[in-house]
């Protein structure tokens, strides 16, 4: 059992307060991310978790005890932290053991479980070896050895991949990945990209300044942002978020670049003389062959970006700038005029004044 | 452009070189005129005849104490500078890793800082009277006392710069590892501050051999350490400039060892606070 | 936390410990007891020592005193002179040699060779050479058909003379000190600067020197410090002398201590010193306060 819960955790460091009253549920054995901007306050928060930092108001809970007068290895957690911190003087075999014989675990348990660790993550031929002598992965996978071979009640993981490059950090995501799957304990994750917290997570967490804007399953947050920041976070390439304005009846984007009726807006946002209207880039699609009540516009692609079998289309219609994202080998090329639609259901409404999304 | 650079370059060189001779010279003379006879020094020879005469007289002769004041220097500069790395490191450590209250940690650096910056005779005259009076008078464990205090300021200051190279996360790190706070400092930190503080403990050595003001006030021909008994042979009124030159170039030798030994390390150490 | 925090506030306080102890022992304790001492007469008798309260006699005729006067002044000059030379040289060789790199450590090793010498050896070097009968120096100007000169028995040249020393002494380790910092500046400045065409002029004034402020000036702020305590060479080449041409205030006190045997005045003189220096400490810390608050 290892469920997680935060009570109105409130950190301050002198007049600067970095955590609002923040509160979480995490249930055993969950793939919790923590994803925002930087000095959103997400490795605050995952320190006060670990124990290696005391909030100012609030409270830590693990499996419905407070633990906020515990350390962090009497709380039974194991952090992977993002510069490894691996104990330069000692082997790689010494700093898997380390915790463990501090803890008193009799050594052949000790040994065990090292070879054990290093076995999964192929670290066996680098035993002898100290960390100057590693790769940044090589370390990275000793950093995350120590943290296994300590069986702990939950994993911390401070933006191990941050330091990787491209290639290393795809291929480390599928270790972690694996990792949670083989000992289902609860681990929490942060990072600020939001590639990662997607492909990651079972439970996102978005945070900016200091407070959780949203925490749902990527599906979730994705397809139902909670408000403006959200929807604009998450998603690569970002959402377009633009102003409209209602006349007669119907709601304008731009000099009129798209025009639709306002019944075809979510009952909430129907009353409003102006919202914010949230288009996905994968959702403008090629006009031709679209079913007729979907809102059509005409644009200029002004920048194209091939990426393979679909490109990301800069548009302009007059002072107004919309990225889409189309399938299909054929390109357009630059200066084409394109005619696209849009499906009234998968837009998104804000209310502009609290940020809020709208929804039936 | 070639010709001109290598030009500058050679210049450069030759700027250096200069530099180096000049430092270079007056120490060479020294350890010259020690194994010249007293008469080729007073008539400023400097073709002669080497001998060792005055290193005989010096370590040998009944009349000389020598041995015992490079006995006297090295036991001082031994203690006092396992004295000083262990209060300064601790101390610095305790005041940068350990939550030690602002209030204190200004006024332990304040008081640090102050203190440097007095002369050492400021607080010669009460560090003799104060001594005597508990018995202590011109002993070596005043002498050892006094050279530890002397020498904390700087100790405290480059073991705090070498401290800092060690990242507060492995001590987090160690933390998690559920490595309590003291065994973090001896097995996590301390092996890691090993360089550093070879390098303060080279300098604070050198230090304190080289400590005159001090070793004059307190000492007596007993206690007397070598830059004592050079004073001594430089007044005397019938000067001994053989003597005066050997015992120089013996004195040397602690300095001379550690800069073959541990050139790096020394300069380590020097630059390690200026730059930081 | 709360099972470790009692352990903790002992590591703490045992850490600490050693720290606190000498200084309050040995440095705090001691000025009480000057404090004490400036205001007594003590004088010793069979092996103990007696005191008699004579109130503020001693710190009176601190204000009087000439040679004590002169002392402070002594030191003050020689500090700003030798210490600027000192940083001039120093600086100056550094910028031209900070390209050359070949040898290092050779060349490391001779220039801090002067400051691991005991500064009575090298008190005793000089007076060798600054002999006026047989020293290398006369013997050198005799060569070109000059006048042999007093130099540490004239009260013209004696301090010219201790200066001399002092420059020998430390020059070479200010020349590693700004050394290490120039190499230690980012090349890339630079590069900008020469692609740029910039003339040496500009490039020492406008990028060199404000990027090596904070190394030059700690070093300044240390050696200045180290040339107020001066002791060891005036011991040796002049006691003083001649007159008070380089009398150096902790050479004074030294005298009064312990040549004289006036503790009670002795005291008295430490701590006006340490009053002075106090005061040039709040002085320096306030322009520094008063620089950081200047818009750049």
């Amino acid at each position: 059992m290892s469920s997680i819960a935060l009570r109105g955790l409130v950190r301050r460091f002198g007049a600067v307060t970095t955590l609002h009253g923040i509160d979480l549920e995490i249930a055993d054995g969950a793939f919790v991310v923590l994803v925002g901007p930087s000095g959103c306050g997400k490795s605050t928060l995952l320190r006060l978790v670990a124990g290696l930092d005391q909030p100012s108001a609030g409270q830590v809970l693990m499996n419905g005890r407070v633990v906020n007068d515990l350390g962090p290895a009497e709380r039974d957690v194991a952090m992977v932290f993002q510069n490894y911190s691996l104990y330069p003087h000692m082997t790689v075999r010494r700093n898997l053991a380390f915790g463990l014989e501090n803890l008193r675990v009799p050594p052949g348990q000790i040994a065990e479980r090292v070879d054990e660790a290093a076995r999964v993550l192929e670290l066996t031929a680098l035993l002898e070896r100290k960390p100057a002598q590693l790769s940044g992965g090589q370390r990275q996978r000793v950093a995350m050895g120590r943290a296994m071979v300590r069986q702990p009640q939950a994993f911390l993981f401070d933006e191990p991949l941050s330091n990787l490059d491209a290639q290393l950090r795809a291929s480390m995501r599928v270790e972690i990945k694996k990792l949670h799957r083989r000992n289902g304990r609860t681990l929490v994750y942060v990072t600020h990209d939001q590639v990662e917290a997607m492909t990651l997570a079972d439970i996102i967490v978005v945070m900016r300044t200091g407070r959780i804007e949203q925490a749902g399953s990527p599906a979730e947050v994705f397809e139902r942002p909670a408000n403006l920041f959200v929807a604009g976070f998450i998603g690569s390439p970002a959402m377009n978020l633009r102003a409209v304005e209602r006349h007669d009846g119907a709601f304008t984007l731009g000099d009129d670049t798209l025009r639709m009726a306002a019944e075809l807006a979510p009952a909430p946002a129907r009353s409003l003389q102006r919202a914010v209207l949230g288009i996905r880039p994968d959702d403008l699609r090629p006009a031709a062959g679209a079913p007729v009540h979907w809102p059509r516009l005409t644009a200029a692609a002004k920048v194209v970006e091939p990426m393979g079998s679909e490109c990301i289309v800069t548009l302009g219609a007059g002072p107004l700038e919309l990225t889409a994202r189309l399938h299909g080998r054929s390109l357009p090329s630059e200066g084409d005029a394109l005619e696209l639609a849009v499906d009234p259901a998968t837009l998104h409404w804000f209310d502009p004044q609290s940020e809020r999304a709208l929804y039936p | 452009m070639r010709p001109r650079m290598r030009i500058a370059a050679g210049a450069r060189l030759a700027a250096l070189t200069l530099a180096a001779l000049a430092v270079l010279l007056p120490f060479v003379w020294i350890v010259a005129a020690s194994f010249k006879y007293e008469i080729d020094i007073t008539m400023g020879r400097l073709v002669f005849s080497p001998t060792i005469v005055h290193f005989d007289e010096l370590l040998f002769s009944r009349g000389s104490d020598f041995l015992r004041n490079y006995a006297n220097s090295f036991g001082v500069a031994l203690v006092s500078t396992a004295l000083c790395l262990s209060a300064g490191t601790l101390g610095a450590y305790a005041l940068d890793r350990l939550d030690t209250p602002a209030w204190l940690r200004h006024a332990l650096l304040g008081w640090s800082m102050l203190y440097y910056m007095t002369p050492q005779m400021t607080l010669v005259g009460s560090w003799y009277v104060l001594f005597r009076q508990v018995g202590l008078g011109e002993s070596y464990t005043a002498l050892v006392l006094t050279h530890t205090v002397m020498n904390l300021p700087m100790a405290l200051w480059l073991m705090g710069a070498f401290l800092r190279d060690v990242p507060v996360e492995l001590e987090e790190a160690a933390r998690v590892d559920a490595c309590g706070p003291v065994k973090t400092f001896t097995h996590v930190v301390l092996p890691l501050l090993r360089p550093g503080l070879l390098a303060t403990g080279a300098l604070l050595f050198i230090f304190s051999w080289n400590e005159f003001a001090v070793s004059l006030a307190l000492t007596r021909n007993e206690t007397a350490t070598v830059p004592v008994a050079l004073a001594k042979f430089a007044q005397d009124f019938d000067m001994k400039y053989g003597a005066m030159a050997a015992a120089a170039t013996l004195s040397l030798l602690p300095a001379l060892l550690l800069l073959l030994l541990a050139t790096r390390s020394l300069v380590r150490g020097l630059t390690q606070g200026a730059l930081k | 936390m709360a099972r470790r925090w009692p352990s903790l506030r002992l590591w703490r306080a045992g850490s600490l410990a050693p720290l606190v102890l000498f200084y309050v022992l040995l440095t705090l304790l001691p000025v009480l007891n000057l404090a004490a001492m400036s205001v007594s007469d003590v004088s010793w008798a069979a092996g103990r020592s007696h005191w008699s309260f004579v109130g503020a006699e001693h710190l009176a005729r601190v204000a009087d005193d000439a040679v004590y006067r002169a002392g402070v002044r002594n030191t003050a000059w020689f500090a700003a002179v030798s210490v600027s030379i000192q940083m001039l040289l120093g600086f100056t060789l550094a910028l031209l040699v900070s390209r050359t790199t070949r040898g290092s450590t050779l060349w490391r090793m001779v220039f801090l060779l002067p400051i691991l010498m005991p500064g009575i050896v090298i008190g005793a070097i000089w007076k060798l050479m600054y002999d006026a009968d047989f020293g290398v120096i006369n013997q050198v100007l005799a060569w070109f058909g000059a006048r042999a000169r007093d130099w540490t028995g004239s009260p013209e040249l004696a301090m010219a003379s201790i200066i001399a020393v002092d420059v020998w002494h430390w020059t070479p380790f200010v020349f590693l000190l700004m050394l290490a910092g120039l190499q230690s500046l980012p090349p890339e400045v630079f590069e900008a600067a020469r692609v740029d065409a910039t003339p040496w002029w500009r490039e020492l004034t406008r990028i060199t020197l404000p990027l090596m402020l904070p190394t030059i000036v700690v070093t300044l702020v240390f050696r200045s410090i180290m040339a107020f305590k001066v002791f060891d060479e005036i011991y040796l080449l002049t006691s003083g002398g001649p007159g008070t041409a380089t009398e150096v205030i902790s050479f004074s006190i030294y005298r009064t201590f312990f040549v004289q045997g006036r503790a009670g005045y002795g005291a008295a003189v430490s701590l006006v010193t340490m009053m002075l220096i106090a005061m040039v400490v709040v002085l320096a810390l306030n322009l520094q306060a008063r620089l950081a608050r200047r818009p750049a």
